[in-house]
């Protein structure tokens, strides 16, 4: 009876401790894999596919002037598109000068959701400084793309 | 004498537009002081001048490019998020402006000025009437 309960024992303290490390494997797998696809998600969620340079757009917020020489005296629109989701998207465009000076930064919260179209511009009413310029894009804080152009 | 002339010469060199406008030397050195003096102070006003004319308007003093009247915005077929970061648009009225201008220019669309007209009643009675200098809020497009 004593060997009996011995070896019950004994299996049931076995049986616990394979559970005890099959659970626990079990959670650190699901840890893994939760962490992973999540971030793997957030990658995927909406990245910037094009940027272009121009000096109108139209109602569809697309170029209808596409260009990266300017006058002066233009309105100075940088394209934007992007795809995939995100309900807080964060789009930043950063105007800089030749010598470095930024000219102008404005950021644009979006619920991104598949393809869209934003739209930046500038307009500087005593007329730009000829010299070259350059537009850098960042999605949620990091830079993605740049275009350069010029003023003449 | 010397010794007022002395002053009087340091004084036109170190502010030589001071002493063209106050001074009056009665003395020949001082005299001549404020010949380089006038000269000094009309050079600088005539390359100001010129400048103006014929140099590049859009660079300061230091030849510095000046970016202090640039303005900016933009619109998204997205929709606004709710976001933290963003910020109300707004746009500064130019010589020459109108709604629809402005409506063209900032939504691609000059027949959704009524937009901004709505967003800006407390600044706009009439929408034909709008003045250099307002700042108006721009709804999202």
């Amino acid at each position: 009876m004593l060997r009996y309960d011995s070896i019950a024992a004994a299996r049931a303290g076995f049986l616990a401790l394979t559970l005890v490390v099959l659970g626990c494997g079990k959670k650190d797998n699901t840890a893994t894999v939760d962490t992973g696809s999540r971030t793997e998600t957030n990658a995927a969620a909406v990245r910037v596919t094009d940027l272009e340079v121009g000096r109108a757009i139209g109602a569809d917020k697309r170029l209808t002037d596409e260009t990266d020489d300017f006058r002066p005296t233009d309105v100075i629109y940088a394209v934007v598109e992007t795809k995939g989701s995100d309900p807080n998207a964060k789009l930043q465009a950063r105007w800089t000068f030749e010598d470095g000076q930024v000219v102008d930064e404005s950021s644009q919260n979006i619920s991104a959701a598949g393809d869209d179209v934003t739209e930046f511009h500038i307009t500087k009413p005593s007329g730009w400084p000829k010299g070259k310029y350059k537009v850098e894009v960042l999605l949620n804080g990091q830079p993605v793309d740049s275009e350069d152009f010029e003023v003449k | 004498m010397w010794l007022d002339c002395l002053e009087l010469n340091r004084a036109c060199f170190g502010e030589p537009s001071l002493c063209a406008l106050g001074h009056r030397p009665e003395s020949w050195p001082c005299a001549i002081s404020l010949t380089d003096s006038l000269r000094h102070f009309f050079m600088g006003v005539s390359m100001g001048v010129l400048d103006k004319l014929f140099g590049d308007g859009g660079k300061d003093a230091k030849g510095k490019a000046d970016f202090s009247d640039v303005r900016s915005g933009g619109s998204s077929t997205a929709p606004a998020s709710q976001g933290t970061g963003g910020r109300q648009r707004t746009y500064t009225v130019v010589a020459g402006d109108s709604l629809s201008k402005i409506a063209k220019r900032e939504y691609g669309d000059a027949s959704k000025w009524p937009r901004i007209f709505e967003a800006n009643r407390d600044k706009i009675q009439n929408p034909d009437l709008i003045h250099p200098g307002q700042v108006l809020n721009l709804p999202q497009g």
